[in-house]
């Protein structure tokens, strides 16, 4: 997109980005306070943090005019928002409380991302997306994405704290919380992907094209599928963790290196 | 399950090498392969074998759905891949010319017992959101100027032009506009915000039927289903239409809406229940 010099559009830029930078810091603190025992003055800093977050989703809803999912700065935008609430849904299962670090370090990822990222505030529906499967194909996929990654900092805290000072223990009780996490997402993801292929058979009469958006997309999802399977049999136990790591490293590649690397050139996403 | 774990792993390589992006046409070169084909099959067979070796399956619906819903869809799409028809073809927006051999890319036909005319066609666009600056005296692009809420230009007050000189006479956004300083402004494209066309279907033995169709739209027709790909003016008014006669489409809505409701049950049930 080509620069603008307006002063309006500086103004409007100049508050969604201190807005994020807010956003960022709120979470980051979040994150070290609750590392640190320091419960309540850390819950203030995170829904302080969630609040300058709403308001970016809020101000970038009001300059598009519609549901702002439009592009990865807009997605990266709501994925951050989901966190927050996704905890406090699973905290009423009292055995996965303590994973409240970890959704606050996911909360702070995607909203440093957007602040290199380039703004498009006034970004404009194409008649391909105009569909009742917009919206739930876009927040089913965001929500999951949420508490996959989640699920991947469990995992991962999990295999490096058994790496550097060989606690089984804690390994144990991260992969069951990443269990957990994961089943919550899966059906999600699922729809995701289907209602992305329900979509596609109404606007350009084909279910899947092989698109590398879509492709990546499966392969995520296939490798959350082996996961599931390797837990279920004794011989194949072993690669459950090794799938998990290996289906979010996949996750990242749909989301965000399909997008950033153009040899990948993915023509029919080419607005997401 | 040690079978399903390393079947799917061998289909993971095979879509990676698929989307790599070095390989030039990997998707047609993979995914239509004989191999790929005889991985999908082999996985729909070890879907099966999957259910047919458990008991009391009506206490598994979650199980049952997904596993199912693997083989209707993989049944479907081939189906639809060795017996299906799709081409995508530009016709004319004009009541006098009737489309009943649809063009493939290979240069061979498929005919139709019916004819297709496009009567009439419109575009929405959005409103114009912004002028491209050009400097003189090369005139290189400079930068973007948006256009205000309240019409005005986002430039500073001394460079603003008269709101006369912004609007032709029809009161459209002018095409370009010069500003005091020598700078050109030119409109940007506006973006197409909806298109759609309607579509008359002619035949011998029946009187003609007219449906409205749009993108996201499809019309259903004997067996056929159009969907708008495109719309344009240039060189005349045309409209682009996809049409396609697929025998494994239901299968594989039918396949989709399982796995989604079968993955949900086996995920989402109360812990303690049977899959």
């Amino acid at each position: 997109m080509l620069e603008t010099t307006g002063a309006d559009s500086v103004t409007s830029e100049t508050l969604v980005a201190a807005l994020i930078v807010f956003a960022v810091g709120g979470y980051a603190t979040c994150f070290v306070l609750l590392l640190l025992k320091e419960q309540g003055i850390a819950w203030l800093a995170g829904v302080v943090a969630w609040a300058a977050n709403l308001a970016v989703f809020i101000l970038n809803w009001v300059h598009a005019r519609q549901p702002p999912f439009g592009n990865m700065y807009h997605v990266q935008i709501f994925l951050a928002l989901c966190f927050l609430p996704l905890y406090l849904i699973l905290r009423r299962r009292a055995e996965h409380a303590w994973l409240a670090p970890h959704f606050a370090v996911a909360s702070c990822l995607p909203m440093i991302g957007v602040l290199f990222m380039e703004r498009d505030l006034l970004w404009r529906r194409m008649p391909a997306l105009q569909s009742p499967w917009f919206v739930p194909h876009v927040f089913s996929y965001m929500v999951s994405y949420a508490l996959l990654a989640v699920a991947f900092v469990a995992m991962a805290s999990g295999l490096l704290l058994r790496l550097w000072q060989h606690d089984q223990e804690f390994l144990d009780r991260c992969r069951k919380a990443a269990y957990a996490v994961t089943l919550m997402a899966f059906p999600l993801l699922t729809f995701g992907l289907l209602s992305g292929a329900l979509w596609a058979e109404e606007a350009w009469g084909v279910y899947w094209s092989w698109d590398p958006k879509e492709t990546w997309s499966l392969i995520t999802w296939t490798l959350y599928i082996i996961y599931f399977h390797a837990r279920l049999s004794p011989r194949t136990r072993k690669f459950e963790v090794a799938a998990h790591l290996l289906a979010f490293a996949a996750l990242i590649t749909t989301f965000i290196f399909v997008n950033i690397l153009p040899k990948f050139g993915s023509g029919l996403h080419s607005y997401s | 399950m040690a079978f399903t774990v390393y079947i799917l792993s061998v289909l993971v390589l095979f879509f990676v090498s698929g989307a790599f992006p070095a390989a030039q046409d990997a998707q047609t070169i993979v995914f239509r392969s004989p191999v790929f084909i005889a991985l999908m099959g082999a996985l729909c067979g070890a879907c099966v074998v999957c259910v047919a070796q458990r008991d009391r399956l009506w206490k598994r619906p979650g199980f049952v759905l997904c596993h199912l819903a693997v083989v209707l869809i993989g049944t479907g799409a081939f189906a639809g891949f060795r017996y299906g028809k799709k081409t995508t073809f530009r016709a004319p927006v004009t009541e006098e010319h009737s489309v009943s051999e649809l063009p493939k890319p290979d240069g061979t036909h498929i005919d139709l017992d019916f004819g297709i005319s496009i009567t009439a066609a419109r575009a929405d666009y959005y409103p114009p959101k912004s002028y491209a600056m050009y400097a003189p005296p090369e005139y290189d692009l400079v930068c973007e100027i948006e256009i205000k809420p309240d019409g005005t230009l986002d430039l500073k007050p001394e460079l603003q032009p008269e709101a006369d000189a912004l609007h032709d006479e029809d009161g459209n956004w002018a095409e370009q506009v010069v500003l005091t300083d020598g700078n050109l402004l030119q409109l940007m494209q506006p973006t197409v915000k909806y298109y759609e066309g309607t579509l008359k279907f002619v035949h011998d033995d029946a009187p003609s039927d007219t449906h409205t169709i749009a993108v996201n739209h499809p019309v259903s027709y004997r067996g056929w289903r159009f969907y708008l790909m495109d719309y344009s003016t240039e060189p005349y008014l045309n409209v682009s239409l996809a049409a396609r006669r697929d025998p494994g489409r239901v299968w594989v809505i039918i396949g989709i809406w399982m796995l989604i409701v079968g993955t949900a049950w086996l995920c989402w049930r109360p812990r303690g229940q049977t899959a």
